[in-house]
């Protein structure tokens, strides 16, 4: 399973069927190939995710849901 | 917890009240077939006491027999008669149980001996001094005088044994009405229960499943920004949950979509 994957499985976990959409979305908007994403990039991506998300699911889901994102670092 | 487990619940509740209501009932029946028992107890004493007085009288008649003339007859008679008094004063030892009751057949005990005594003493004299009918006459008031004693004795413990019938009796009634209360008690009981078991559980099912319609429709009909209040741990809860996603991902789409047209 690679690091985008990975990502989107998380993301489907806590936003359900459009983690896949969001996640293209924000790696087209900072310039990335979700299939090259390395864990380097994951706190720009989880970031911006981070920012697209909280006005719609609010403060604490959207940190729930990154927190997870960036446990792939590890 | 999971739907079929509250299901499963409510129906142990409802077990558990009969399987209470079972063993009261087993308690009493048990308590009833103790009383019956005692009650055939008390009957079979009674007739040990009969026969007891039977005994005596058999004696007695012997004795007079024996004055009379009737020797062998008369020999017999009283052989009988004290047969039958130490059968039954057997079987009586062995059926009291009570002090008092075993005190009063101590007492017809007592009165026993001195019916066989006042007996032999009224054959003697017959047998030693035929012609003494004064002391025959006598002596023959003491046996009649004693065997009524005797039998005084065996009615006071007919008595008694009869006391102890009648409370077992009264127990029997007491405690088969008591049953058929329970039983009673038992089935209203479990129908109560179950019809508010039955309120709560299709309330409990029912009512976040008529929330998450209204919710699904409004959503179908472009209010994205309903929110899903149902934090229940079962499986409507979970299917909440999924419902939350749903409408999270309509608003992530939405927001994506706009940002393109932008």
């Amino acid at each position: 399973m690679t690091l985008s994957e990975k990502i989107v499985e998380i993301l489907a976990g806590e936003l359900g069927p459009a983690a896949s959409s969001l996640f293209s979305a924000q790696c087209a908007a900072q310039n990335k190939d979700p299939a090259k994403i390395t864990k380097d990039d994951l706190d720009g991506i989880a970031k911006g995710i981070y920012e697209d998300i909280r006005p719609l699911v609010g403060d604490d889901h959207a940190d729930r849901a990154i927190k997870k994102i960036l446990t792939l670092k590890q | 917890m999971e739907i079929r487990y509250k299901l499963f619940f409510s129906s142990l509740v409802i077990v558990a009240v009969f399987v209470l209501a079972g063993f009261f009932i087993n308690t009493n029946i048990m308590n009833m077939d103790s009383a019956q028992t005692d009650l055939i107890k008390a009957t079979n004493i009674n007739e040990n006491a009969m026969h007891y007085e039977n005994g005596a009288r058999k004696v007695q008649s012997g004795v007079y027999l024996y004055e009379h003339g009737n020797k062998e007859m008369g020999k017999q008679s009283i052989n009988e008669g004290m047969d039958n008094m130490r059968q039954s004063r057997n079987n009586l030892k062995n059926q009291l149980t009570e002090p008092s009751l075993l005190t009063g057949l101590a007492d017809i005990e007592r009165a026993e001996e001195k019916v066989v005594e006042a007996s032999n003493s009224v054959l003697k004299t017959i047998d030693n001094s035929p012609g003494n009918t004064a002391l025959i006459e006598q002596n023959l008031n003491t046996l009649q005088a004693r065997v009524e004693a005797l039998d005084l004795k065996i009615r006071s413990l007919n008595d008694a044994v009869s006391k102890n019938a009648a409370a077992a009796a009264v127990k029997t009634k007491q405690i088969s009405g008591n049953t058929i209360t329970l039983v009673y008690g038992a089935i209203l009981g479990t129908v109560l229960i179950s019809i508010i078991l039955s309120f709560a559980m299709a309330s409990t099912l029912t009512r976040p499943l008529r929330i998450l319609t209204e919710i699904a429709n409004k959503v179908s009909k472009g209010s994205i920004d309903e929110k899903v209040e149902i934090s229940s741990k079962d499986e409507i809860g979970e299917l909440a949950e999924s419902f939350k996603r749903m409408i999270i991902s309509f608003k992530i789409m939405n927001s994506l979509l706009g940002k393109k047209k932008v």
